[in-house]
């Protein structure tokens, strides 16, 4: 029976970069998980205190506040950057389209400033609507609350965005494979921020009504 | 041959001994405050944890026995009633969140799970260290929230008391556990991927010893409960800063949302706590009665059962809470089930016992007290699980002693158990054996005298977490607080000759008690990094090549390389 089979003479998978980039890749993937389930009990708290409002008949059905129509322009921004995200990650595969890396990434971040902009005005409008005012109700608060999180994760997906975007123009990311984790991370973090959006803009859309 | 590697020259020492080469070791590696507090040694960092675990449990238990002082007697006994519930909520809070959940993974899952798996460090040497800087933070904002007021919420911070409550340290606290959380976050993460990724060629997933297994299932639960607790006290401190009124129910709000999203962590954590002590029993009671794990496959499955069990059974705690009767009934049922993968445990540690050559050092006795209050705290559970019973004893002192017959009598008593199996490879020094053993018996004894007479306390209706009783009650409270003290004496004694052990204690073999997994195939302490080759991967339970070796005055295992023979094979 061999039982024992000796790999004395191996790589320590620690030590092997191939390793190290699938781990890390898993570990993002992991990291996202958890992070979904942050967003799912926000959405979990938001459906249940909303059907509670409703039938203490302090949500009136009948005159919903509605939703800014530049929350649709965000929900594009976001969409937009996600593809522009998905065109850096493609180039990479691709050594002789390589130097097209910091030009997608470059891309993305403008729309993800976008998204930024887009998202202020609509909160400034939200702030400035009577029936969404920050301390006249608590479904107001929930918009916030619900918006304010997904915010909260764009900013801190900023600082490795930035950095990433500027080793991509730097042309760190044109060598092989394994130098590549930090981008893919950073992609990975984007396209999770924009499927989190997109969730949390079809609860509000037909959340409010 | 006992250890893996030939003996290498000591890295600093080395040049001017040209003496017998030593053996570097993981300890004296480098020196210096900076080399431990940023280092990236798994063992280094697992022994960080803990030291801060062990002094964390002195603070928690502090707490304990001036609460147990206080209910000596009914009325007044030694401090007012607002420190009293002060001083309550801190050894829930200090016991839970900063013991209990880290205790087993963080410190000695930090320390054996990589070399139990053959690797040199675990997946994410980094984020390991950063997991346990965040674990000093939120250690430091809990002991903040002590100084801005302090906390009187239970450790439930059940709402809308703890939003509404006037003590200053509500929000320190939410934001240190917050903290916590991410820490434990982290630590599951990188074993999951370490288990995933760093497994040498040859160790299978069936190869790994079970005490892995629990870790991984462990974290599975860390990485997805945590967040929901995570948020649920953010949402708290929000509700609390602005008033909000998200769990108030004066203001639209649902305070059982609140204890949804609580539960939906805190049941589970329940199993955080529970599984990696399960884990180290089975390598206890195999290695200390030299006998081959019985029923491997099922210990491990059942691990990862009880933690997908771990997510459906919130709904017991709230059982009195007004949730719908169908959702009770489901809850209880669901409940019920999880006695099932438990017992497994049990019944195949029972046969692993089975005519084995057992030692009874400390180790193996708290392996056995182990399955003692751990079947006790089971089966109490059920009775808390039936609807109708659970109405009657629901928030009396029957909870109390069950769960910590469950988290204490269990989950740290597994700890300690492990502490005493692995102390040797830790830190390279044997304790008094009979000083464990007289330990182990002054806790088990003080353990059982303190909590099983909180059973009757319970179901003569004495509710918990209060600070005065009827007189009826007086003489359990009496007796219970005796054995808080005798259970206090026995963690003084173990304290004491572990530390004693550290300065004159006999310097330990690479294999002092017959283990057969990779961490006793290297020496005492480890190297610093772990295996210089990737070691080869046996059957971690086969101890039919183990053997004492008198030379060593430790066990040796007799590897196929060891034969010049076979040595091409």
């Amino acid at each position: 029976m061999n039982d024992a089979i000796n790999t004395s003479h191996g790589v320590s998978p620690i030590e092997d970069a191939d390793t190290r980039h699938a781990a890390g890749i898993m570990a993002m993937w992991i990291f996202l998980i958890s992070l979904a389930m942050v967003f799912l009990t926000t959405v979990i708290a938001y459906l249940v205190i909303r059907s509670q409002l409703i039938s203490s008949g302090e949500w009136k059905l009948e005159d919903p506040p509605g939703l800014p129509r530049l929350l649709y322009i965000s929900t594009f921004f976001l969409l937009a950057a996600s593809l522009a995200f998905r065109a850096a990650s493609v180039s990479l595969n691709h050594v002789s389209r390589s130097r097209k890396t910091g030009r997608w990434m470059l891309f993305a971040c403008l729309l993800v400033l976008g998204f930024l902009i887009s998202q202020t005005f609509a909160w400034i409008d939200l702030a400035t609507n009577e029936k969404l005012a920050f301390d006249s109700s608590l479904y107001a608060w929930l918009f916030y609350v619900l918006t304010g999180l997904h915010v909260a994760h764009v900013l801190a997906g900023l600082p490795p965005l930035i950095i990433t975007t500027r080793n991509a123009l730097a042309g760190r990311y044109e060598a092989t494979a394994k130098d590549v984790s930090g981008l893919t991370y950073c992609v990975m973090y984007w396209h999770f921020l924009d499927g989190v959006w997109v969730v949390l803009f079809l609860v509000l859309l037909f959340g409010m009504r | 041959m006992t250890t893996i590697d030939t003996p290498r020259p000591d890295a600093i020492a080395g040049e001017n001994s040209a003496g017998a080469p030593r053996v570097d070791n993981y300890l004296t590696w480098t020196k210096g405050f900076l080399s431990w507090a940023l280092t990236l040694d798994h063992k280094r960092i697992g022994a960080m944890y803990l030291l801060g675990i062990l002094f964390s449990f002195l603070v928690g238990g502090v707490f304990a026995l001036i609460v147990r002082t206080e209910l000596i007697a009914p009325g007044q006994t030694i401090i007012e009633p607002e420190t009293y519930n002060i001083f309550f909520t801190l050894h829930g809070a200090v016991m839970v969140f900063l013991v209990i959940v880290p205790s087993i993974p963080a410190s000695l899952g930090n320390f054996v799970l990589p070399i139990m798996l053959g690797a040199k460090d675990v997946a994410f040497p980094r984020l390991n260290l950063f997991s346990f800087h965040l674990w000093i933070i939120g250690a430091i904002f809990t002991v903040l929230a002590l100084l801005l007021g302090g906390f009187d919420t239970g450790w439930t911070f059940y709402t809308p008391y703890s939003t509404k409550t006037e003590l200053g340290g509500v929000i320190p606290v939410i934001f240190g556990v917050f903290i916590l959380g991410f820490s434990s976050i982290f630590t599951g993460l990188n074993f999951i991927v370490t288990v995933h990724k760093m497994r040498p060629k040859g160790m299978t997933w069936f190869r790994m010893p079970l005490f892995l297994w629990a870790l991984y299932a462990t974290a599975l639960i860390q990485i997805l409960a945590t967040p929901v607790l995570a948020i649920t006290l953010m949402l708290v401190g929000i509700e609390r800063a602005f008033q909000i009124g998200i769990f108030d129910p004066a203001m639209g709000g649902d305070p059982v949302l609140f204890q949804h999203f609580f539960w939906f962590y805190s049941h589970p954590a329940v199993y955080i706590m529970i599984l990696p002590a399960m884990g180290i029993i089975s390598e206890l009671i195999t290695v200390h009665s030299h006998r081959h794990i019985f029923g491997y496959r099922f210990i491990a499955y059942s691990s990862v059962a009880i933690a997908i069990f771990s997510f459906l059974v919130w709904g017991h705690h709230m059982f009195t809470s007004g949730q719908s009767a169908l959702l009770n009934t489901i809850f209880s049922a669901i409940t019920f089930s999880v006695a099932v993968p438990s017992a497994i445990k049990v019944f195949n540690w029972m046969a692993t016992l089975y005519k084995g050559s057992i030692a009874l050092n400390t180790s193996m006795l708290y392996a056995l007290g182990f399955i003692f209050l751990f079947t006790i705290g089971g089966l109490t559970g059920i009775y808390l699980g039936t609807l109708n019973v659970d109405v009657h004893l629901h928030d009396t002192y029957f909870v109390v002693a069950h769960f910590h017959y469950v988290m204490m009598g269990s989950a740290l008593i597994g700890f300690i158990g492990g502490l005493h199996h692995w102390w040797p490879k830790m830190f390279g020094k044997m304790y008094d054996e009979n000083l464990g053993r007289i330990a182990f018996v002054l806790v088990f004894v003080g353990f059982n005298v303190t909590f099983f007479t909180q059973f009757m306390l319970g179901s003569h209706g004495m509710p918990r977490r209060y600070y005065d009783y009827q007189p009826e009650f007086t003489t359990y409270h009496l007796i219970s607080t005796i054995g808080s003290y005798i259970m206090a004496a026995g963690f003084f004694l173990t304290a004491m000759y572990l530390v004693h052990s550290l300065f004159y204690g006999r310097k330990a073999p690479a294999n002092p008690w017959g283990g057969r997994s990779l961490e006793w195939q290297c020496t005492s302490p480890p190297p610093h990094d772990n295996f210089k080759t990737t070691p080869e991967v046996g059957d971690c339970y086969d101890f039919s090549v183990v053997r004492w070796n008198e030379e060593e005055g430790g066990y040796v295992v007799q590897r196929p390389d060891e034969d010049p023979e076979s040595e091409n094979v």
